[in-house]
């Protein structure tokens, strides 16, 4: 038994002070990308929170940005057509397509400049939770005496 | 570590450089003014041709630089440009005899600016002698 506690004690001691030797590193990876520092900290749910919020702020980002260059592209063939036009059905017609277009892009900026905002958020909220909340989680020990030793095992939490 | 910070900042920078305006300059207001539209077009058939007359302002008359006349198919919604005049007449003749021909007509100012077109006006047109 005293083998036994003495292994628990020496376990959790060296995942100490591992842990605590990669905080400060775990920082500069949670910079890198959001959750990363958190993985390595252990604190996988807070990991899995800012890496699904940046990634799907990136990817809305993403989308929004190819669609916004559509509508761009869009809005300046009609604005063409529209200050060529020589009749004036012709520039009447082009001209509510050039606003229908503009109002486009528009929206499509707003929501592209609403995503990267989400994700710089994500990130910077991110960085505030590695830098002030710098514990790193131990996980917790098991350990099942068996008739011929021991078994240890590591629980996972979120 | 030092190319993981490299990177987030290469990446931030590609971030913000994709995110500026490109539709900014926006033509608010209408520029055009277009001439008036000619009225009371009227089409006179006569064998193989047919005589079209209109009003127009006269204090309009001076900022216009011609007017065009279409043949137009309706049922196509198609226009089809077959002269200009400087006046307020146009004979459209050589006709081919019994059909019926639509015509429309517009003013351009001297900008080079075509109106609106005129109300469609359709005739006759009976076969020569």
């Amino acid at each position: 038994m005293k083998r036994i506690l003495a292994a628990m004690l020496v376990a959790a001691a060296l995942a100490g002070a591992a842990a605590n030797a990669r905080a400060g590193e775990n920082l500069w990876y949670s910079v890198f990308f959001p959750g990363w520092g958190q993985t390595r900290a252990g604190h996988y749910g807070r990991a899995a929170l800012f890496a699904g919020g940046e990634v799907v702020s990136l990817v809305a980002f993403v989308i929004s940005d190819v669609q916004y260059d559509r509508a761009v592209e869009q809005y300046d063939r009609a604005k063409a057509a529209y200050l060529g036009a020589t009749y004036i059905g012709d520039a009447a017609r082009q001209y509510d397509v050039m606003r229908e277009k503009w109002d486009d892009a528009e929206s499509l900026h707003r929501f592209r400049q609403a995503a990267l905002g989400a994700a710089v958020g994500v990130w910077v909220v991110n960085i505030v939770d590695r830098a002030l909340f710098d514990e790193t989680r131990v996980p917790p020990l098991a350990f099942a005496p068996r008739r011929d030793g021991f078994t240890v095992m590591a629980s996972l939490s979120f | 570590m030092k190319r993981l910070i490299a990177f987030s900042l290469v990446s931030a920078a590609l971030l913000c450089s994709s995110c500026g305006t490109d539709h900014a300059n926006l033509p608010t207001e209408f520029i055009y003014v277009a001439p008036p539209t000619p009225t009371n077009l009227a089409a006179a058939p006569a064998p193989e041709r047919c005589a079209l007359s209109w009003s127009y302002p006269a204090g309009s008359m001076s900022l216009v630089r011609e007017f065009r006349v279409y043949q137009c198919y309706e049922a196509y919604g198609i226009v089809q440009l077959i002269g200009t005049t400087a006046d307020t007449a146009f004979v459209d003749s050589l006709l081919v005899g019994n059909l019926y021909y639509c015509y429309t007509v517009s003013a351009v100012d001297t900008t080079g600016l075509e109106g609106w077109r005129a109300d469609a006006v359709c005739a006759f047109v009976p076969t020569g002698p």
